[in-house]
């Protein structure tokens, strides 16, 4: 009986040995092997390098060069990151313990934007909080205002049926989207749907799909189709955008320039055209970088760099009194 | 996400249609409830080159027909778990939940029994889904992946009955066992045929937007490589109403390609099984 109970355990402990079946361990705090590792996994997924126009093996060996067996991770975590903002991206990250790199497009142009002057000037009368959006009639105007602050909050169904039906007698709605870093792709159709009589197409997106920096897959194209709830039809939508919307903000500016009542104010988006994929290196650390690209219906590649608006405009801050986008965005409305 | 459901259906339904091949067979037909807990460890390299460990539970049900002749089993098995890993103080989980449908038919081998011995082979159909999900992975986080595997199975078992009843003394307590029929088992089954439904090159589970339609899985491929070894040591005591309680250890591991980078995994469970004698 003890030798049948050997014979058994011995086979058992025989098939149970991971090491022998798979690849070796590849957990690693080596800066070279970290390096080389981020430095390939951008090279073969990342989506802009033609757009960008980056020499993404001449960074390898100017950043390289700064990589030393006994380096700090703080120190490691500078060369790569710095590698990383080469890319001109938001979308591209380094997740460490103790920090994050980002490249901070928002910072390349004026500040656009102080919601207290919203507050303070043009919702005197009172401001709704409606689940994710924040919202008021704008006064002796008959316009109504409404703020999005982010697409990581959710767009409800209810929300928008009550804040559409509130200003359906309004000549026009302002969706204000200064300062919206982006979120949940998903929000995008549910508030479009809204301004959509047909199913509309208003962009394309594909994605890398092989290790050559030009391989693609095929356009696919993206559609709004119209919602079977409130809609606000036949009436100016302005969009007011500014550098710090980002990511699915930029998406968002790309496909309202595909709807005829739709018009952008402000300043270029931020940028932010491609999705973001996520992974992790042998020390630990996490990254991101963006793997598709957005074209417009003329299959014209620029929503990266940022979306432009129908009408320039920027806040003065020197005068703090009113805000100068918002006002345009009522001039425009008016003279419809 | 609908083709995962669709996947689970498919196996529903060809599980129950399979459960027809389970009578008509000479031997005793059981149905088998089980639980279990172990440990588990996997590996996506498509997002990560670290080993992620955590325990994990498991909970099984099946449709068992053993004789001495033929065996058939048909089970479905749900585990979860939290998995982690701390290299270089950067934790990071994933929880981790598993479904796998099985259906296995033994025949005896003559020649390789004799006596208390008994030899059985046969083919298994073993399909595995998988639904991770690491939040530090950003729009990577959700991890799935189906795993069909058509394996090659033998199972040993040998006969160990207690043939006279004895007294037994631990400490303080005194137990009379009773003469029991028991057995010893090993089973061994290896992927023969392996089919693997993973993410394609971007990984992303949200490859292509399209507006009001989100197309999740759509990126997927399917390919045919790999390997999934399994390896179990029972050992099972016959009660005297016909019913049984099983002690399991199980070991799974396999291989999952896909089309570019794989996945591993590692299940080391260990099962306490009741076996209902319904005919």
């Amino acid at each position: 009986m003890k030798r049948i109970l050997y014979i058994l355990v011995l086979a058992s402990v025989l098939t149970s040995c991971k090491d022998l079946l798979f690849e070796k361990e590849l957990a690693s705090t080596d800066p070279f092997v970290n390096f080389d590792y981020l430095w390939k996994e951008v090279d073969s997924k990342y989506a802009y390098f033609e757009l960008k126009n980056v020499d993404w093996d001449n960074l390898r060996e100017i950043y390289r060069k700064k990589i030393y067996s006994r380096m700090s991770e703080d120190s490691l975590f500078n060369v790569m990151g710095s590698m990383l903002n080469e890319l001109r991206d938001d979308h591209t990250n380094l997740v460490a313990p103790f920090n994050v790199s980002r490249y901070n497009a928002y910072l390349k142009g004026r500040d656009n934007f102080e919601y207290r002057i919203i507050k303070d000037v043009y919702l005197k009368a009172g401001e709704y909080t409606t689940e994710s959006f924040r919202h008021g009639p704008l006064p002796g105007a008959n316009i109504g205002y409404i703020r999005y602050s982010s697409f990581m909050n959710t767009a409800g169904e209810g929300a928008l049926d009550f804040i559409l039906d509130k200003y359906k007698n309004t000549k026009g709605l302002i969706l204000d989207l200064r300062e919206n870093g982006g979120g949940n792709f998903s929000n995008i159709p549910r508030i479009l749907s809204r301004f959509v009589t047909s199913k509309t197409l208003v962009m394309y997106n594909r994605t890398r799909n092989g290790k050559g920096r030009n391989d693609f897959g095929p356009f696919e194209p993206f559609y709004i189709s119209p919602s079977s709830r409130i809609k606000y039809i036949g009436k100016p939508l302005v969009v007011l955008i500014d550098r710090g919307s980002y990511s699915a903000t930029t998406f968002f500016a790309l496909a309202s320039k595909a709807i005829p009542n739709i018009t952008l104010i402000g300043d270029k988006t931020g940028g932010g055209g491609g999705l973001p994929n996520g992974g992790q290196l042998p020390n630990g650390w996490t990254y991101r970088f963006s793997i598709s690209q957005s074209y417009d219906l003329n299959k014209i590649n620029y929503s990266e760099d940022g979306v432009n608006p129908e009408i320039f405009c920027e806040l003065n801050w020197w005068d703090l009194r009113k805000d100068d986008i918002l006002e345009r965005a009522i001039l425009f409305i008016n003279s419809r | 996400m609908r083709k995962v459901i669709s996947f689970i259906f498919l196996q529903v339904v060809l599980s129950l249609s399979l459960s027809s091949f389970l009578f008509g067979q000479q031997g005793s037909s059981f149905i088998e409830f089980s639980s279990g807990v172990g440990t588990t460890t996997f590996r996506d390299l498509a997002t990560s080159p670290l080993f992620y460990n955590g325990a994990s539970f498991t909970f099984n049900g099946a449709l068992l027909k053993m004789g001495s002749k033929t065996e058939s089993h048909l089970g479905c098995s749900y585990s979860f778990g939290m998995n982690t890993n701390n290299f270089n103080n950067t934790y990071k989980s994933a929880t981790f939940y598993s479904l796998d449908i099985n259906y296995y038919r033994l025949y005896r081998v003559n020649r390789l029994t004799s006596g208390r011995w008994n030899t059985k082979v046969g083919a298994n159909i073993l399909n595995t889904t998988n639904i991770r999900e690491n939040e530090a992975f950003m729009n990577n986080s959700l991890g799935v992946e189906n795993i069909l595997n058509i394996m090659a199975i033998s199972k040993v078992t040998l006969s160990v009955p207690r043939v006279k009843g004895r007294v037994v003394k631990v400490l303080f307590f005194r137990k009379n066992l009773k003469p029991a029929q028991r057995e010893l088992s090993f089973s061994l089954a290896l992927g023969a045929l392996n089919l693997n439904y993973r993410p394609g090159y971007a990984y992303n589970y949200l490859p292509q937007i399209t507006g009001s339609e989100i197309k999740n899985f759509s990126d997927y491929q399917l390919s045919v490589n790999g390997f999934r070894i399994q390896s179990k040591a029972d050992y099972t005591h016959y009660l005297f109403n016909g019913n049984a309680l099983k002690l399991s250890y199980l070991f799974d591991i396999y291989n999952a390609p896909g089309k570019y980078e794989p996945f591993h995994f590692v299940r080391h469970s260990l099962q306490l099984s009741f076996l209902f004698n319904y005919r």
